[in-house]
C-alpha cells in the first residue's frame, strides 16, 4: 500500500451525513463526559477535605455533586458509550476506510471509558451508601476518574488527526505522531468548559437542603453557590485563553472565516457567565445555574462546530489522486496485434507517453474529441514518418469542421518517437 | 466601586480575547491561502473536466526544479478558437497580443534559501496532489498545506529519502 | 537541556502570534507566465551558457557566461579556448560587476553650463552630425582617439572616420610597450610584439616584465608557464628592480637596479653571442655595434652578484630552447629602445624566433600610440586645430602626466564626444558623452593576436538606454548621411564573418566562441644595418637617480580602468593583503633607517609634483627603491623617452618625508611570517608539519558514495587571487567595504596568505577546510554546522542563531560573520547567483565547496542513472584558476585526480597535527 496514499473523496452526500453524524455524536458524548469527569473531580476533592476536616458540608456536597453528573447509571452508560462507536466511525470513514488507523487506536480510549463508568459507579453506590468512604472506594473513584481523563485525551488526539489529514501516513507509519498540540489545547479548552459546566449544574441542581439532613442548611447552600460559582468562573476565565491557543494550534489547512467568526463567540459568551456569575447577582435572588449551564452547553456547541468546519476545510483540499491519465482506456488503436521489435518497444513506449500526456488532450484514435480521431488522420502518413513528424512540428489547418491544431511545444525527438508511435498504433504495425 | 473595576478588567481581558481572535483571522487572511488571480482561470474546467494531465500545461515539472506557469502559447493552442467570448478569455488573448505575460500570485512559495526541486519528486513517484491537494477541484487555487520543514522531512523520512541538512538549505 | 527548552518556550511566546504569516512575503509574490515556450534547449530554472568574451583588459580572453532566466550570473573560462584555455583572471571574474554597476551612464548627456543633463539619442546624433556638417567648412581637424580597437570595430572606426573626414589617431593604451614595438620595428620590420610562445621553452628570462599579472595577455602567459612547469624541464629568472607577484613566483629572481637593465642585457647579449653562433651569422658592422664589458663591472653597475651574471648568461646560452622575454618596467624608462634591442638581439642569437618568439601571431599592437603621440595631441589642441574630438573607451584625463595639460586643451576643442561607460575623470570634462553598452550587451568580435577571433553576443538586452560600440558609429554614419543606418552591427558582423569564414565558420564561431585561422609562419630577417645603428646611437645610461620611485602596473586594476569596480579593491593585494587606499611599498632597510611603520604617512616629491601616501614595508624590495601601482597615482609625473616616445614608469629622485600622520589602511594579513608553524612546511618547519597516527576517540565517519576534497597545489598558485573573485561572484559573498576591512571583518570566503621568508615568498590559499573531525561543528548550540555524510561542513543558514563561537574555535580562521546588513543596490541584486541564498545579517557563513554544484551535478548524474565522474563538474576556484593550482574531485574514487593529489609525496595537510582532518589537501612546491 503507498503510504503516501491520501484518503480517498467521499461522495458529497455520506460527507454531509457523516458529518452530521459525527457533530450530534460529538454534542452528546462531550458534554457528559466532561460533566462527568468535573463532577467526580469535585466530588472526590470535597470528600478527601470533608474527610480531613470533619466538614460535613464538604462530604454531603461531594456526595450531592457526584450523584448529580452520573444522574442514573444505566442512562449514563448508554449515553456516555453509545456515542463513542458513532465517533469512531464517523473518524474512520472520514479518514479513508476501516484500515486508516489500526483498531487498537480506537480500542484503547473504548476501553478506559468502560472501566472509568465502573469504577466511578463503584464510587457512586459507595458514596451514596456513606459519605465517610473507606479507602477501597475512593481509590476506584481516583481510577476511575484518571481512566476518564484519558479516555477523555486519547480521543482528542484522535480527532485532532482529522483536522490536518496530510499527517495521517506518518501517524499510520508510527502512532506517536498522533500527538499534536492542538489536541492538547482542544483538550484543555473541553476541560475548562467541563468545569464551568459542572459548576452551572451545581449552582442549578444542588443545594435544596432538606432540613434535619446532616449538614444542612443556609451554610451548605453558601457552600453550595461557592463552589459552582468558582467552577463556572474558571471555566468562563480559562475558555478565552484557550480559544485563543485553540486558533493557534490549528493546523493552517483548516482555517476559513467561519471558524474564526465562531471562535469569537466563545469569549463573548465568557463574557456573559462572568457577568452573570460575578456582576449582576445580590445574594438572594437569581438563580443563574439554569443560564449558566447553557451557556457552556452553548459554547460546547460552538467549540464542536468550530472543529467541524475544520474538518470540512481540511478535506476540501484532499481528494485521490488525479483519475488514471487519459492513458489505459485511451489507446484503443487497429485492430493488429503485431508486436513491435525488440528495440522499438522502448521508443513506442517514449511515444506513447507523450500520446498520453499531449496529444490526448485532444485527440483519441477512435473518436473525435476536439480534433480527429487518428484512425482517420494518421493512415494518410502510413511509410511516411518524415511527413507525419513535419506536420506535427508545424500543425496546418487542413479541415474546417476542425479548429486549427497548436503547435505542440514538444521536443525533436518526442516528436519522432509519438509519429512512430501514433504509426504504429493506428494500423497494426508501418 | 471594586465591582466597576472589575467588570473593566472583565471586560478588558473578554475583549482583548476576542481582537486576538480578530487579529489571527486577519493575519491568516492576509497570507492570501487562495488570492484571486489575474485571469480566473479554473482548474475544475481543465484539469477537472477536460481531465488534462498537469504536465501539459506545467511542462517543465519533469525537467527543472521548479515546474513554472504554462507559457500563453500554450493557453492560446487551444483558446484561439475555443470559448473567445468569455470574458477571461479576451483578456488572455489581450495578453498575449500585446505581449505581456501575465503575473500570475504566488500560491505556494518556498523561502529563497531552499532548494527544491520539482523533477527530483516527480521522478521518485510524488504525485502532483499530495503536496498540492486536488487542484483539479478548485475553482480557485488554494494553498493546502503551509510546507513546514517538519512536513517535508517527515515524508523524507518515510519515504527514505535523504534527511541531511544540505539536501534542501542551499 | 534545559538551556534549550528555555529558549524554545520563549521562542513559542514571542513568536506565537506570528507564526502564520511567516514565510513573509508569500501573499505578495508573484511569479511571470512566459509568452512563448523557452527555445530548445534552454529549461527554465537551470542554466545554459553562452560563450562571449571579456573585455576588462586588452587581452581578450574568451568567457562562457553563465544565465539564469536570461540573466548572466558568472563568467569561465571558455576551455580550448587560444588565448586562456578555461581560465579567467581576477579582473575577468569581476568585469560582471562593470554591467550591473550602479554608477554605469544610463543615456546620453550633454553639458550645459557645467552640468550634464540627459539628452535623447535623437538630440545627441544631431549635435554630433550639424558640427561633422559644420566642420566641414573650417580648416579644423576632426580626431578620434580610441582604446586597442581589434577586429571588425576598427575596421569600422577607419570606415566610419574615412567616410566623415575625421583622422583616426594612434590608438591610446597607458601601456603601449613602444620600446619593444620600436626595437622589433628597427631589427625585423615588424613593428608590433610577437606571441611568446613559452610552452616550448626550457629557459626563460623575464627582464621587468610582470608576465602574470598585465602583460598583454596574462592569463594566456600564466598558463604556458604553469604547462612548461609541469614537464618538470622549464627553469624561470625574473630580474626587476622592484618585487612584483611575477618575480615573486619565479624560480630565481635577481634585483637589480633601476634603469640599470640596458648594462645587464648588453653584458647577456655578449656573452650569447660570444658562445653561440645564430644560423645567420650576424654582420661585422653589428658585432662591432656591440658592447664590450664583463662581468664585474656589470655587477657594480647593475647590483646583480657576478655570480648570479654568470649564471643567468650561462643558462641562457647553453638552454636548448632558451626565451628572454624584456617588456614592462624593464623597457618603460630612458634607454628602453636599447634594452629592447638587446633583447630581440638576444632572441635572435639564441634561435628564439619563430618557435619560441612568434611574429606571425603578433599581438595586435601595431595601432597602438605612444605618450608622445598623446603629447603631440594635447599640443594640437592646444593650440585650438582640434575640431570635433571623440573620446572611444578610453581615460587619457586620469593617466596622462599633469605636464600635458590634456584636460585644458581638450576645453579648447569646438566639440567634445566622449563614448565609455562611466563618468569617469574624461567624460566628465567632454560636451556630449554617449554611453555605449557592456560587452555582454553587444555583438562584436576581437582579434587579440593575429589569427584568432574571438565573438562578442549579446546575452541579455542593454539595462540602460545605451547602443554598442558598432552601432553607435552607425547610427552616426546614419545620422549624417541623412539616409538612417545602414543596418545594425549585427547584420555587418554576421556577413563579414559569412564572407571570412564562410557559412560553416560563421556558426562554429557562434557555437564555440571563437575561432582560429592557421597562418603561414612568417620569415623574419634581421636588419644588421639597423641594429647597429641603434646601438651606436645609445646615448650614455642614464642615471635614474636615487631613490627611486618605480610605477608598477597593478594585476587588481590594470591600468586604473577596473578601479570602478568595488570588488576590486575589496579583494586584497596578494603581496600586502592591502585592500581600500593606496599605499607606497618600501624596503625594510629604508623603512628602518627613517623610523617609519606600516601605514606611518610620507609626502613623496619629485621636481614639480608630490603626494601623500601611507607606507607599507615590503619584505624583499632593495634599498632605495620604492613601488606604488599606477592607478593608484592619479595622472604621474611620467617623462616621455626621448627615442622612443614611451613613457617612463620610474620617477627617480624622490624625496621622502614623514607627515607625521598615519593613515588608515586595512591590511588583512595577521603575520607575514609563518612563525614556526608549518603552514607552508620547509625543511625547518617539517617537524612541525609532520603527519603522525593520530589516536582518537572519535567514530569514523562513513562515506557512501562521495567524498569531497580539493587539492591545492602550492607549486602552481601564483597568489593571483582570480579564485577569490570567482568566489565572491559564484557565492554571492558581499563587499565588505573599507570601515569593516579597518575592523577586520572582512566576507572573503578563501583568502591568499602571504608569507615571507628571507625576502621569498609564497602563498597560500586559505579556505574552509571542511575538516572530519571539525573544531566548529561540536561547539554549535543549535547545530547549524554539522557534517553530512559526503564529507562537507554544511552551514545551515536558517539554524544559525549567530553565537559566533564555531568562528571562535575555527583554528584556520575561514568562517566569516554577517555582521550587518550587507546591501545590494539594484541593479547589482540582478548578479546574485539564484542557486546560493543571500544571507542575512546575523548568521555565519564560509566555503561550502561550491554545493550547490554538487548539487547540481549530482542531479544531472541522477538522471542519467550514474554517479558524478571526475572532472564532470568543478568548484568555483578551481575552474576559474589560470594555473590550474586547484583540484576538486571525490576522494572515493580511485581514479581521480584528486586522489592522485592527495595521495602524492608533496601532499601535506594544515594544521594536521590538531587533528581536525582536513579535506584540503595541500601540495608542496619543490625548490629547483
Amino acid at each position: 500500500m503507498n503510504p503516501l496514499a491520501l484518503p480517498p473523496a467521499l461522495p458529497p452526500d455520506t460527507n454531509l451525513l457523516l458529518r452530521y453524524l459525527l457533530t450530534s455524536a460529538l454534542l452528546l458524548y462531550l458534554p457528559l463526559l466532561g460533566i462527568v469527569i468535573a463532577g467526580s473531580t469535585a466530588s472526590l476533592v470535597l470528600n478527601f477535605f470533608g474527610r480531613e476536616n470533619r466538614d460535613d458540608r464538604s462530604l454531603r456536597l461531594s456526595r450531592e455533586w457526584i450523584e448529580a453528573v452520573t444522574v442514573n447509571r444505566w442512562i449514563l452508560l448508554l449515553l456516555g458509550l453509545l456515542p463513542y462507536p458513532a465517533i469512531a466511525y464517523a473518524c474512520q470513514r472520514f479518514l479513508g476506510g476501516r484500515t486508516s488507523l489500526p483498531a487498537i487506536a480506537w480500542l484503547v480510549p473504548f476501553g478506559a471509558l468502560l472501566a472509568g463508568c465502573l469504577l466511578l459507579s463503584l464510587y457512586r453506590s459507595a458514596i451514596c451508601r456513606s459519605t465517610e468512604l473507606p479507602a477501597a472506594p475512593f481509590g476506584a473513584g481516583m481510577a476511575g476518574l484518571l481512566a476518564m481523563i484519558s479516555a477523555a485525551f486519547l480521543s482528542f488526539l484522535l480527532l485532532g488527526i482529522l483536522v490536518n489529514p496530510a499527517k495521517l501516513p506518518l501517524v499510520r507509519s508510527n502512532l506517536v505522531f498522533i500527538l499534536s498540540w492542538h489536541a492538547l489545547v482542544e483538550f484543555l479548552l473541553f476541560l475548562a468548559l467541563s468545569f464551568g459546566l459542572a459548576g452551572g449544574i451545581a449552582l442549578r441542581f444542588l443545594g435544596r437542603s432538606k432540613a434535619g439532613e446532616a449538614g444542612g442548611g443556609p451554610d451548605y447552600e453558601a457552600r453550595v453557590r461557592t463552589a459552582g460559582t468558582s467552577f463556572g468562573m474558571a471555566g468562563a476565565l480559562a475558555a478565552p485563553a484557550l480559544v485563543v491557543l485553540y486558533l493557534i494550534t490549528l493546523p493552517v489547512p483548516g482555517l476559513s472565516t467561519e471558524v474564526f467568526v465562531m471562535a469569537a463567540i466563545i469569549p463573548i459568551l465568557a463574557l456573559a457567565v462572568f457577568a452573570l456569575l460575578y456582576l449582576l447577582p445580590g445574594k438572594e435572588e437569581g438563580r443563574p445555574g439554569d443560564r449558566v449551564s447553557s451557556l457552556f452547553i452553548l459554547m460546547f456547541l460552538a467549540v464542536i462546530l468550530c472543529y467541524q468546519t475544520a474538518v470540512a476545510n481540511a478535506f476540501q483540499g484532499l481528494s485521490a489522486p488525479p483519475g488514471p491519465l487519459a492513458a489505459e482506456t485511451v489507446s484503443k488503436g487497429g485492430k493488429g496485434t503485431v508486436k513491435p521489435a525488440a528495440g522499438e518497444a522502448a521508443a513506442l513506449e517514449k511515444g506513447k507517453k507523450v500520446f498520453d500526456t499531449v496529444c490526448s488532450v485532444c485527440h483519441r484514435f477512435d473518436v473525435k474529441i476536439v480534433g480527429p480521431p487518428y484512425n482517420d488522420v494518421v493512415p494518410k502518413y502510413t511509410g511516411n514518418v518524415e511527413k507525419l513528424k513535419a506536420f506535427i512540428r508545424n500543425p496546418v489547418k487542413v479541415n474546417p469542421s476542425f479548429p486549427a491544431m497548436p503547435k505542440p511545444s514538444i521536443k525533436e525527438d518526442e516528436i519522432d518517437a509519438v509519429a512512430r508511435y501514433l504509426l504504429f498504433t493506428v494500423k497494426g504495425g508501418k | 466601586m471594586k465591582k466597576t473595576l472589575v467588570a473593566i478588567a472583565a471586560l478588558g481581558y473578554f475583549g482583548v480575547s476576542v481582537l486576538l481572535v480578530a487579529g489571527l483571522g486577519y493575519l491568516w487572511y492576509s497570507t492570501g491561502p487562495a488570492p484571486v488571480q489575474p485571469i480566473a482561470f479554473p482548474h475544475t474546467v481543465h484539469a477537472g473536466g477536460l481531465q488534462m494531465p498537469c504536465v501539459y500545461c506545467h511542462t517543465f515539472v519533469e525537467r527543472s526544479r521548479s515546474a513554472g506557469a504554462p507559457p500563453l502559447e500554450i493557453c492560446m493552442g487551444c483558446h484561439r478558437s475555443i470559448a473567445t467570448d468569455r470574458e477571461e478569455i479576451r483578456k488572455l488573448t489581450r495578453h498575449y497580443e500585446e505581449k505581456r505575460p501575465i503575473e500570475w500570485k504566488r500560491v505556494y512559495a518556498l523561502p529563497d534559501f531552499i532548494y527544491f526541486s520539482h523533477k527530483r519528486h516527480v521522478k521518485a513517484g510524488v504525485e502532483c496532489a499530495t503536496c498540492h491537494g486536488d487542484v483539479a477541484g478548485m475553482k480557485r487555487v488554494r494553498r493546502v498545506n503551509e510546507l513546514v520543514m517538519g512536513w517535508c522531512v517527515s515524508c523524507h523520512r518515510v519515504r527514505g529519502a535523504s534527511r541531511d541538512c544540505a539536501t534542501c538549505h542551499k | 537541556m534545559k538551556r534549550r527548552d528555555f529558549l524554545w518556550l520563549l521562542g513559542v511566546i514571542s513568536g506565537s502570534t506570528v507564526m502564520t504569516s511567516c514565510g513573509s512575503g508569500k501573499s505578495t509574490a508573484r511569479f511571470t507566465s512566459y509568452l512563448l515556450p523557452p527555445e530548445e534547449g534552454i529549461v527554465p530554472g537551470e542554466a545554459n551558457f553562452l560563450p562571449s568574451t571579456c573585455t576588462e583588459c586588452p587581452a581578450g580572453c574568451g568567457v562562457l557566461v553563465r544565465l539564469r532566466d536570461g540573466r548572466p550570473v558568472k563568467l569561465e573560462g571558455i576551455p580550448g579556448h587560444p588565448v586562456n584555455d578555461g581560465g579567467l583572471c581576477v579582473r575577468g571574474q569581476s568585469s560582471l560587476y562593470r554591467l550591473y554597476h550602479p554608477e554605469r551612464l544610463r543615456g546620453p548627456m550633454a553639458r550645459e553650463g557645467g552640468k550634464h543633463r540627459p539628452v535623447s539619442w535623437e538630440e545627441a546624433f544631431s549635435r554630433v552630425a550639424d558640427s561633422l556638417t559644420a566642420s566641414r567648412q573650417g580648416s579644423l581637424k576632426n580626431l578620434f582617439l580610441s582604446g586597442r580597437t581589434t577586429g571588425s570595430l576598427s575596421r569600422l572606426v577607419d570606415a566610419t572616420c574615412a567616410k566623415l573626414g575625421i583622422e583616426r589617431l594612434p590608438e591610446y593604451e597607458v601601456y603601449s610597450h613602444t620600446a619593444e614595438k620600436e626595437a622589433n620595428g628597427l631589427l625585423f620590420g615588424e613593428r608590433d610584439i610577437p606571441h611568446y610562445r613559452i610552452e616550448n621553452a626550457d629557459f626563460l628570462l623575464t627582464v621587468g616584465v610582470d608576465l602574470l599579472e598585465t602583460h598583454v595577455t596574462p592569463v594566456a602567459y600564466t598558463r604556458k608557464i604553469s604547462s612548461a612547469r609541469a614537464r618538470g624541464d622549464f627553469l624561470w629568472y625574473h630580474v626587476e628592480p622592484h618585487l612584483s607577484l611575477t618575480g615573486a613566483n619565479a624560480d630565481r629572481r635577481f634585483v637589480l637596479r633601476p634603469g640599470r637593465e640596458r648594462r645587464l642585457l648588453s653584458f647577456l647579449l655578449r656573452e650569447v653571442l660570444d658562445r653561440k653562433t645564430p644560423k645567420t651569422p650576424l654582420s661585422g658592422e653589428l658585432l662591432a655595434a656591440l658592447p664590450r664589458t664583463t662581468a664585474s663591472i656589470v655587477s657594480g653597475e647593475t647590483g646583480i652578484p657576478s655570480e648570479s651574471l654568470k649564471e643567468i648568461a650561462n643558462r641562457l646560452a647553453t638552454a636548448k630552447r632558451p626565451l628572454l622575454i624584456a617588456g614592462g618596467i624593464g623597457t618603460a624608462q630612458a634607454g628602453g629602445l636599447e634594452v629592447a634591442s638587446a633583447a630581440a638581439l638576444v632572441q635572435w642569437g639564441t634561435g628564439a624566433i619563430p618557435e619560441r618568439v612568434d611574429f606571425a601571431r603578433s599581438e595586435n599592437y601595431r595601432d597602438v600610440g605612444t605618450l608622445r603621440d598623446m603629447e603631440e595631441l594635447s599640443a594640437r589642441m592646444g593650440r585650438g586645430e582640434a575640431g570635433i574630438v571623440f573620446l572611444f573607451r578610453t581615460n587619457p584625463v586620469f593617466s596622462l602626466p599633469q605636464r600635458l595639460a590634456f584636460k585644458e586643451n581638450l576645453k579648447k576643442a569646438s566639440l567634445t564626444v566622449g563614448m565609455g561607460d562611466f563618468l569617469d575623470e574624461t567624460l566628465r570634462e567632454v560636451d556630449l558623452i554617449l554611453p555605449l553598452s557592456h560587452s555582454l550587451e553587444s555583438w562584436g568580435d576581437v582579434e587579440p593576436r593575429r589569427g584568432v577571433m574571438s565573438l562578442l553576443q549579446p546575452v541579455l538586452p542593454p539595462l540602460h538606454d545605451t547602443l554598442s560600440d558598432g552601432d553607435v558609429l552607425l547610427r552616426l554614419l546614419g545620422k549624417v548621411s541623412g539616409r538612417g543606418a545602414p543596418g545594425s552591427y549585427e547584420e555587418l558582423l554576421h556577413a563579414a564573418w559569412g564572407k571570412r569564414l564562410g557559412e560553416a565558420g560563421r556558426n562554429r564561431l557562434l557555437e564555440k566562441g571563437y575561432a582560429e585561422e592557421t597562418l603561414p609562419k612568417k620569415a623574419v630577417s634581421l636588419d644588421g644595418k639597423r641594429a647597429a645603428e641603434t646601438l651606436r646611437s645609445a646615448g650614455p645610461t642614464e642615471d635614474a637617480g636615487k631613490p627611486v620611485l618605480v610605477l608598477a602596473p597593478s594585476l587588481r586594476t590594470f591600468d586604473g580602468r577596473s578601479r570602478i569596480l568595488p570588488i576590486l579593491s575589496e579583494i586584497p593585494d596578494p603581496l600586502t593583503t592591502i585592500t581600500y587606499g593606496p599605499w607606497v611599498s618600501m624596503s625594510e632597510e629604508d623603512a628602518a633607517r627613517a623610523g617609519l611603520r606600516d601605514r606611518d604617512e610620507v609626502t613623496l616629491t619629485a621636481a614639480d609634483w608630490s603626494t601623500a601616501l601611507p607606507v607599507k614595508i615590503q619584505p624583499g624590495l632593495a634599498a632605495g627603491v620604492f613601488f606604488a601601482y599606477r592607478d593608484l597615482l592619479p595622472s604621474p609625473p611620467i617623462r616621455t623617452d626621448r627615442r622612443t616616445g614611451g613613457g617612463v614608469e620610474y620617477i627617480g629622485g624622490v624625496r621622502i618625508s614623514r607627515t607625521g600622520k598615519t593613515a588608515e589602511v586595512p591590511i588583512l594579513s595577521g603575520s607575514f611570517s609563518q612563525l614556526g608553524r608549518g603552514l607552508i612546511p620547509h625543511p625547518v618547519h617539517l617537524e612541525e608539519g609532520r603527519r603522525h597516527d593520530r589516536w582518537t576517540l572519535y567514530p569514523e565517519h562513513e562515506h557512501k558514495e562521495y567524498r569531497w576534497a580539493l587539492a591545492v597545489d602550492l607549486e602552481r598558485c601564483n597568489g593571483c587571487a582570480a579564485c577569490v573573485a570567482a568566489c565572491h561572484v559564484e557565492n554571492n559573498v558581499p563587499v565588505a567595504g573599507k570601515a569593516d576591512h579597518l575592523k577586520g571583518r572582512e566576507m572573503s570566503w578563501l583568502r591568499i596568505e602571504p608569507f615571507y621568508e628571507k625576502g621569498e615568498v609564497e602563498f597560500l590559499p586559505m579556505l574552509c577546510q571542511q575538516c572530519h573531525y571539525a573544531p566548529c561543528e561540536s561547539v554549535c548550540p543549535v547545530f547549524a554546522a554539522h557534517h553530512n555524510p559526503e564529507g562537507l561542513n554544511v552551514q545551515v543558514y536558517a539554524r544559525c542563531v549567530g553565537t559566533r563561537y564555531c568562528s571562535n574555535n575555527c583554528p584556520y580562521k575561514v568562517r566569516r560573520f554577517n555582521w550587518r546588513e550587507h546591501k545590494w543596490p539594484e541593479p547589482i541584486d540582478r548578479m546574485l547567483n539564484p542557486d546560493v541564498p543571500a544571507r542575512e545579517v546575523g548568521v555565519m557563513e564560509k566555503c561550502t565547496f561550491c554545493i550547490q554544484r554538487i548539487r547540481a551535478a549530482k542531479d544531472k548524474a541522477k538522471d542519467e542513472g550514474r554517479k558524478v565522474r571526475d572532472g564532470e563538474f568543478t568548484t568555483a576556484c578551481a575552474q576559474s584558476c589560470p594555473t590550474g593550482a586547484l583540484t576538486f574531485g571525490n576522494l572515493l574514487d580511485k581514479e581521480s585526480k584528486v586522489y592522485r593529489l592527495a595521495h602524492s609525496e608533496r601532499t601535506y595537510r594544515v594544521f594536521e597535527s590538531l587533528g581536525t582532518e582536513p579535506s584540503a589537501y595541500y601540495l608542496r612546491g619543490r625548490k629547483p
